[in-house]
Order: structure tokens, then sequence, then C-alpha cells
């Protein structure tokens, strides 16, 4: 019984090693292409730059008074602001995003008929005119998109602001300023690498661009009398 | 038959065939024959003739500048007062011409260079498709040809078909005079011909050009009907500028601009009479309007080719004095729009003042020295592109006043104020210049670090 034992363990050890064995004889050389093939790393070009335009409404004001003078003027509507912005890459921080410094240039028009002595809308156009522009410190953090598959980014924005404003009536400058104050901004955005990642690719390797994104942008001036508290929406790119 | 032999003959044959086909066409077409045997004139004056230098036109004596487009108008065709242009047409030879005839072709049908186009139709009782405007028979190398306006845009066919004709009774010369009512289609092409003898009075025969001078065209683009005065004028009052909307006139002419003539006197104000008074003139469809020539381009010749003569349409052109279609008093009153004939160029600009657009909406920025609350009469008139003006549109009265804008609105409220001086400061900029500046330096001391590391 003994030996039956013995030698049942020694097939079996046999066994296990005759499989070892075959185990090691399968790790051949690979026969097919798919076999051998190894995904290759992507290697993106250098990224230093990023471009923003959007656009968004906005109506300026943040104190009572001037609100009523506007809403009197242009109405309750806002117009719409154009703005651009444009980001310069100080420092990559790893597995986080990146540290830039941005300026941003915005234009906005408002216009409606002057009133004359009675009250009454004459037949004279008067506008209002802002040009912000903005010097921000930007924290973009796109560690999701990089590390994972959910292609989201965020920024944070933050600088000095002045705002040139000029007012018409007609062929008449009525008056014009610089308005100061300090510009707020938080970012979310959706890169488009996700949809198709082989153009993006090819815009890289053609373009060096980056990446694309759609933003949205919560924007707040606090410049007196020119101010606001707004959305922004549009498109970037980072190359 | 030896081959020798056939060689011969097939030769001989060969020589032969240009006489046998010559014979054989001569008697299926004598006329041909002939017409063949002859194409070397036989006149010495006239042979191998060659143009020394283009055809030059000239409009009220200005030469007609090189690859420009005349476009004609109203004053070309004179009226009871002022003479129609005079268009001369000349060009210079290396020989003497016999004759040189200029002929007149409306549209791509009547090509006047064709001998045809220039005989009486009718066995001579019906005038030719082309209609003679002149002749030179001076025999000279520099032949000249000049025609009134009024007879170059003027296809009749009762009258100066002949030579002389305009100076024989019975033509119906006063009928003649008028220029025909076109308006910039079809082309008016006159033909500049050198040629052996007239051909105005021949009947039957077939004259010819001779030597190898081409025929000289020159194309022009006549708008001889005056436009439609536009309608429904609305203004826009204001303070450093006003304006005046309309309609355009449902014409299908074709129009370039609108002009809008704005009477600062202000002497109008409301009520009173409307323009209908005064000096006005009754105008019949355009032809006997007072309107001055505008510019004037040139020719360019070019042999048995179309000399397309394109410029920019006149500058200046008047209109007529007063619409006489409006006779019911108006609210805007009597002013100078009245009492003045329309343009009159030689008065102030600080009387009448003008402004042009090719829109429907014109404006009047220039109220220098006009008193607010002065009520300015406006009228507007169209334009097509050889600058005749239609008549003054109905007139209404514009308002200047004071306006209040936006900023005037802000500076009559305190907040409001404060929030839009020259410069102005943001109660938390002070608080955000920290943040920013601790912001930079935490930057800046990072950047360094990374550095030494």
């Amino acid at each position: 019984m003994r030996r039956l034992l013995v030698l049942f363990v020694a097939l079996f050890a046999l066994a296990l090693v005759s499989l070892g064995l075959v185990d090691s004889a399968s790790a051949r050389a690979p026969d097919t292409f798919e076999e051998a093939y190894v995904k290759p790393v992507l290697i993106e070009s250098p990224m230093w730059l990023a471009f923003e335009l959007k656009v968004g409404p906005y109506k300026p004001g943040l104190s009572h008074g001037s609100k009523q003078v506007f809403d009197q003027t242009f109405g309750s509507k806002s117009g719409w602001m154009l703005n651009l912005e444009l980001d310069i890459t100080l420092y990559h921080i790893p597995y986080v995003g990146q540290l830039n410094v941005g300026a941003s240039w915005g234009w906005v028009n408002y216009s409606a008929k002057a009133f004359d002595d009675t009250g009454a809308r004459s037949g004279e156009t008067t506008s209002f005119t802002l040009y912000p522009l903005g010097a921000l410190a930007v924290l973009r953090i796109d560690a999701l998109a990089r590390n994972t598959v959910i292609p989201l980014t965020f920024a944070g924005k933050v600088g000095p602001e002045w705002v040139r404003w000029k007012s018409d009536t007609g062929t008449r400058t009525d008056a014009s300023g610089f308005n100061a104050g300090v510009r707020f901004g938080a970012q979310a955005a959706f890169e488009l690498d996700y949809f198709d990642a082989n153009t993006a690719r090819r815009l890289d390797e053609d373009y060096g661009v980056n990446h694309t994104f759609l933003l949205f942008e919560y924007y707040e001036s606090s410049t007196r009398g020119t101010g606001a508290r707004t959305f922004q929406m549009g498109l970037g790119l980072q190359y | 038959m030896t081959e020798a032999t056939m060689r011969v003959l097939l030769r001989s044959a060969a020589a032969c065939a240009p006489v046998l086909a010559l014979l054989a066409l001569s008697a299926i077409c004598p006329g041909l024959a002939a017409a063949q045997t002859t194409t070397t004139p036989t006149t010495t004056t006239m042979s191998n003739q060659a143009i020394d230098s283009n055809l030059v036109a000239k409009r009220a004596n200005k030469i007609i500048p090189n690859g420009t487009l005349v476009y004609a108008n109203i004053a070309d065709c004179g009226d009871g007062t002022s003479p129609p242009t005079s268009f001369e047409f000349s060009v210079n030879y290396t020989a003497n011409v016999p004759v040189a005839e200029l002929w007149l072709g409306v549209g791509a049908n009547e090509n006047c260079a064709t001998t045809t186009n220039r005989l009486k139709q009718g066995n001579g009782t019906l005038p030719p498709i082309c209609t003679f405007l002149g002749t030179d028979t001076s025999n000279s190398r520099n032949p000249k040809i000049t025609v009134p306006g009024n007879q170059l845009f003027n296809q009749s066919t009762s009258g100066w078909n002949n030579a002389g004709d305009q100076n024989t009774t019975g033509k119906n010369p006063t009928k003649d005079m008028h220029c025909d009512s076109v308006s910039g289609s079809p082309a008016y092409t006159v033909y500049f011909l050198p040629l052996q003898t007239a051909t105005t009075d021949v009947n039957g025969s077939d004259p010819f050009m001779a030597g190898v001078l081409g025929t000289l065209k020159a194309t022009f683009s006549p708008y001889t009907v005056r436009p439609v005065a536009p309608t429904g004028l609305t203004g826009q009052s204001g303070e450093t500028e006003i304006g005046v909307s309309f309609k355009s006139p449902s014409s299908s002419m074709t129009l370039t601009t609108y002009k809008a003539y704005f009477d600062v006197t202000g002497k109008g104000g409301t009520g009173g009479k409307g323009l209908g008074g005064g000096t006005t003139t009754v105008v019949d469809a355009g032809m006997d309007a007072s309107i001055d020539a505008g510019s004037s381009g040139s020719l360019d010749a070019s042999s048995d080719g179309a000399i397309a003569i394109a410029t920019t349409p006149p500058v200046t052109s008047a209109a007529d004095s007063a619409d006489a279609g409006s006779t019911a008093p108006l609210a805007c009153g009597s002013g100078y729009l009245e009492n003045h004939p329309v343009p009159d160029f030689n008065l102030s600009s600080s009387e009448l003042r003008t402004a042009t657009d090719k829109g429907t909406t014109i404006k009047l920025n220039d109220l220098s020295g006009v008193p607010l609350n002065t009520n300015i009469a406006v009228a507007v008139v169209a334009l097509d592109p050889a600058g005749n003006e239609s008549l003054l549109s109905d007139p209404i009265c514009i308002l200047r006043e004071e306006t209040i804008g936006f900023f005037d609105g802000c500076k009559a409220n305190d907040d409001c104020k404060k929030g839009l001086d020259s410069c102005s400061f943001s109660p938390t900029q002070r608080g955000g210049a920290w943040a920013f500046g601790l912001f930079s330096l935490a930057l800046a001391a990072l950047i360094r670090r990374r550095r030494r590391a």
C-alpha cells in the first residue's frame, strides 16, 4: 500500500513536471503578428500654450444705480460678450496639470435709441462698449483626462482686470474711461479627443494641437460699474 | 496608254485644277467670281491704308478715356434751354480717306459693318437697318464726324438717314431730335467706316471698304429715362445726426445710389406750403430736364472688334426743380427746397446739404451751424448709373433736437456716476491684488525649488 502510495505520488509529480515542461514548451516564439504586436507608447508633442474662444451673456453694473440706468436705456436683456484668452504654461505639475499665466481680451456692445426731452425715444443711437482686458494666473488640472477614461479637465483663474469702456450718442463720444478690478474664473472642459482619438493624434502630429475641448466657465469681474457675474461657453486648444 | 503618258496627264490635271474650278464657279455664281477677281482696290489713294492712331472720341470736347464705358444720360440729349452734348469721332490714317461715315447700330443684330445693313430696304422706300449719323467727304487723312447727343441716341427711322435730312423740312425734325427712351440696354454702337464712296444714297450697289482698314466701333450705354422717385419717407431725429429712411421705387430700372437733400435753413417750420409751387418745370419723360453732363471716357480702336468703353458714371447730375405730381400742402413747410431748383450748386452749402447712400437709409451728420429745434426739410432722389436723378420725393421734416444718451442718464445717478468715472477702481481690487501678489510669490518659489532640484 505504501509502495502504491509512493508510486502514485511519483506519478503525480511526474505529471506536474510534464505539464510544466509542456507549458514551457508552449512559450515559443510568436507565430503571428498579433502575438508579436506590442502596443506603442504614445508620445505627445510638447504642450506649452492654450487658446480659448468664448462667448456668453454679459450685463455690466454691480450696483443698483448703474443697473437701473442700464435697464432704462438698453432694456433688461444682456448683451453677448466675445472673449479670447491665451495661456502660457510655466510649469507642468506631474500627475496634476499645468500652472499657466494668461491674457484675455473681451468685447461687448450695447446700443439703443437715445431719449429726447419728453422722454420718448429719438432717432439717434446711444451705445455703450466694454473691452475687458485681464492678466490671469491659471491652474489647469487634467489628471482625470490623462490618467483615466474621464475626458474632463478643470481650471481655476484669478488676476487683475482692466475694463476700457466708451459711451457714444450719435457721432459724439460722451465719455470713456478705465475701470480696474479683479477677475475670477472657474472652468470645466470636456476634451474632444474622447470622440476620435485617431484624429486627435493626427492633429498633434500634423499641427501640434495636443488637445481640443469644449468649455464652460464661470466668470466674475469685480470692476466697478462694468463688472458682472456670468458664464461663458466656448472652444479651446492646447498646443 | 503608257505609264509615262499617264504621269503627264496627271500632272496636267493637277496644274489645271484651280482654273477648272474657277470656271465651274463662274458658271454657277458669276458675282462671286467677279468679287474674287477684284479683291484689290484699283485707286491708289486708299491702297495699303493703315491707322496711324486710335479712334478718338470726345464728349463735349473732352476725350473719352480708353477702355471706358460711356453712360450717356438725359443731359446728353439736351432740353429746351440747354443744347445736347456734342460727340466727336475722328481717326488718323496714313493716307487720304475719300469718305468716312458714322453709323449707329442698336443691339447685337444691327451690325453696321455689314454692308447690307447700311442700304435702304424695300427697294429704296424704307430706311436702312442701321441709322446714318454723319459723313466726312473732305478726302483727308484725319476725317472727323460730330453728332449731337439727341441724334447719337436716336434710332428713329423717320429721318436722319440721309445726308442732309436734319436740314430737310417735312422730316419732322422736332420729333427726331428726341433721344430714344432707354435705360442702359440695348447697347448703342457707332461705326466709323472709311469708304471708297458714300453708301447712304446707293441703291442696290455693293460698295466696299478699301484696303486693310477695319471698322472702328464705340459702344454706349445710354440712360435717357429718368428714374422713379423713392416714396414713404420716414425721419430719425437727433442731435448730432439725423436720418431719413424710404422705400425703393418699384421700377425695374437699375439704380446705383440715393441722394437726400436737406434744407437746413429751417425756414419751413411746421405747416405752411409744401413743394409744388414756385418755379417748377414740367418734365416730359425726362427729356427736357436740365442736367449737367458727367465725366467722359475715351475709345480704343481695334480692327473689326468691339471697343468696350467703360467709365465711372458721371459724378454730378441735376434733378428737376419740382415734384410736379405734388400739389397738396405738406406738413413740412416752405423752405429752401420749394423756392430753389434742386440742385443749385452755386448756392452755399450752409443752406442745402446732401448725403448719399446705396441703401434705403441716409444720414446727415454735418449739422454744424444748425440750431437745436430746427425743422429740416428733406427730400430724396434716386440715381441711375448715368447719374440721372429722379424727381424729388415728397418731402418730410426732421427735427434737430437735444438727445439724452446712456452716459447722460448715468451722470444723473450718483451711484452709476461713481462706477463710470474716467478712472475707477473696484473696492475688491486691493484684496485681489494681495491675493495675486501672494500667489505670484508662491509660484516663483515653486519654480526656483524645481530648478534647484
